[in-house]
């Protein structure tokens, strides 16, 4: 699906990203971590056409990534920003209203939206104002957004951010649905691996490790954990539980 | 519900439209209109392009400033932020400085010019931005305000320069009045109006998600650079217009947008006639005070437009969401 060749990104003197060859296929679930500064966030902004002004190749779906109308990118990729802060008195019914622009295939009246309220537990905060939700609320609904867009690739960028364990397992457990029902494509930024445990993802997920600018390992999560000692440069705990050996 | 505001809203405007033009110094009968006597001289040639043109001054100026306030997602911006303003008041001042007495049909040299540098402000800002690859707003309205400073300064200075008759001239049109009052001006400002309000109806989606933040709306699909261009441009169009007619008339752009606002909700589909409806009724109702209060002299609209805005300003900033 994206398919991305000695990717190169400069912000003014400064290498952000240097040679990054990244191939996303139908169905993977790719986690992206790196210690901050190290062109995470740049790389999820680039692949989901939010940030121009690279060199080297990006295809989605075998064309060009600037060959796509910035409308078409936003039908067939979701793309998360970090938390936002809103200043306009939106309702969270108008707010998804509001998000559906780019979804041509769908009746604004019909179950999509329903459909979405329900699975992000926001029913009962239809008619409040946007500003008024809590950090967790705003996530989930920013999520929400995502969603009902109807795309076939979701990129978040730290999704989890600023929620707690009750909201991290739902948020994930959203994600599990988002995955193993709605065959969604899914690449996320993340800060904690742990976070990883709450979901039935977990054996299944790549990761992609970025370090000082260029990537460090890409793979999956099995040949990735035993390598994030050294990367994260801190000690960790093993816990066995059966066969499943956590890492905290 | 929001339907049956809307209805308020223009049924209000409507009874404001006929009724105001009765009222004034004096006051005007329905038999006077129908006589050949001077109050409906005054009536006709008067009183009615006034009401007419404080409205539509009023609704573009609401306008312009719902659009600034939408592209950059921030309830306290203003096309005055970015320095339109000044710029068109540059232009009618250098106009009045250097004494030009040419005209265009009704245009004369003052309005021309305001309108000519408001238009040259904003290529001037879209070049520089282009050439220095400033895309991110913020840095857009840094630019815009220290423009505006620029142009400022050389309007004091210019004040300055001038003897007391035309410096007394410039402060008058600084502060914004009801000066060109005909047909024709009530005319070229509803075509202005014409032309761009069906272009904002058009993009009414995409400036529901540019007030979400560019990041939001980017996300969404919007062709977010282009989109607020257009947007800076008619906003200008629309304000530079009112501008050169009337001069800078404060804080209509700010306070009415935000009133609706809160109100109505941020929707642009029912903001977008809100504001302009408002904002008419509000500068029309603002006019006939200015009017009026200190009859037979005349003050300023632009000083009671002030005053109102400023407090509107400290109740925005003070209050807590």
């Amino acid at each position: 699906m994206i398919s991305i060749q000695n990717l190169f990104f400069r912000y003014g003197h400064k290498n952000i990203l240097q040679d990054i060859n990244l191939q996303i296929n139908k169905c993977d679930f790719w986690a992206i971590f790196g210690a901050n500064g190290t062109g995470k966030t740049t790389l999820l902004k680039l692949m989901a056409k939010q940030l121009e002004g690279y060199s080297g190749t990006i295809l989605l779906n075998d064309k060009k990534l600037n060959d796509y109308k910035q409308k078409e990118i936003a039908s067939i990729i979701g793309y998360m920003p970090q938390k936002i802060l809103f200043s306009m008195p939106y309702t969270v019914r108008e707010f998804l209203e509001i998000s559906m622009y780019s979804n041509t295939h769908i009746n604004k009246e019909t179950n999509a939206y329903q459909e979405t309220l329900q699975l992000f537990k926001l029913q009962k905060f239809e008619n409040n104002l946007i500003y008024q939700l809590s950090g967790g609320e705003l996530q989930r609904l920013l999520l929400a957004s995502v969603y009902i867009q109807e795309t076939e690739i979701i990129c978040l960028d730290e999704p989890l951010n600023f929620l707690d364990p009750a909201f991290t397992q739902l948020t994930m457990s959203i994600l599990d649905t988002l995955y193993f029902e709605k065959q969604k494509t899914i690449v996320m930024v993340m800060q904690h691996w742990q976070s990883l445990y709450f979901s039935k993802i977990f054996s299944q997920v790549k990761v992609l490790m970025l370090k000082d600018n260029k990537i460090y390992f890409s793979g999956a999560i099995k040949e990735a954990l035993p390598m994030f000692e050294d990367y994260f440069e801190v000690k960790l705990n093993k816990i066995k539980d059966g066969n499943t050996q956590y890492l905290l | 519900m929001k339907k049956s505001k809307l209805i308020t809203l223009f049924l209000g405007s409507i009874i404001l439209l006929i009724i105001l033009p009765f009222f004034g110094q004096q006051l005007v009968s329905i038999s006077d209109v129908f006589s050949q006597n001077e109050l409906q001289y005054v009536f006709v040639h008067y009183r009615l392009p006034r009401v007419i043109i404080s409205f539509l001054a009023g609704a573009m100026l609401a306008l312009g400033g719902l659009l600034f306030q939408s592209i950059f997602a921030n309830v306290l911006a203003t096309p005055y932020t970015l320095g339109i303003s000044s710029a068109a008041s540059l232009g009618a001042i250098l106009a009045i400085y250097l004494n030009l007495s040419f005209s265009l049909g009704i245009v004369d040299s003052p309005v021309l010019l305001a309108v000519l540098f408001s238009m040259i402000f904003v290529i001037i800002l879209y070049l520089i931005s282009r050439q220095q690859k400033i895309f991110e707003t913020s840095k857009i309205l840094l630019l815009g305000i220290a423009l505006n400073f620029l142009c400022t300064s050389i309007v004091l200075y210019l004040q300055f320069r001038l003897d007391y008759l035309n410096s007394f001239k410039i402060m008058h049109w600084l502060v914004g009045s009801m000066q060109n009052i005909s047909y024709e001006v009530a005319l070229l400002m509803l075509v202005v109006a014409i032309i761009c309000l069906p272009f904002i109806f058009l993009k009414r989606q995409e400036l529901d998600l540019l007030s979400l933040g560019e990041e939001f709306a980017l996300s969404k699909g919007v062709e977010v650079k282009q989109v607020q261009w257009l947007f800076i441009i008619i906003s200008s169009l629309l304000v530079g217009t009112v501008t050169a007619f009337l001069g800078p008339i404060a804080f209509v752009g700010l306070i009415i947008p935000n009133i609706a606002r809160m109100w109505l909700g941020a929707k642009h589909s029912v903001l977008i006639i809100a504001s302009f409806l408002l904002g008419g009724m509000m500068l029309s109702l603002a006019d006939l005070f200015s009017r009026v209060v200190f009859a037979p002299v005349e003050m300023p609209v632009g000083i009671f437009t002030a005053f109102l805005g400023a407090l509107f300003f400290l109740y925005m900033v003070l209050q807590k969401k």
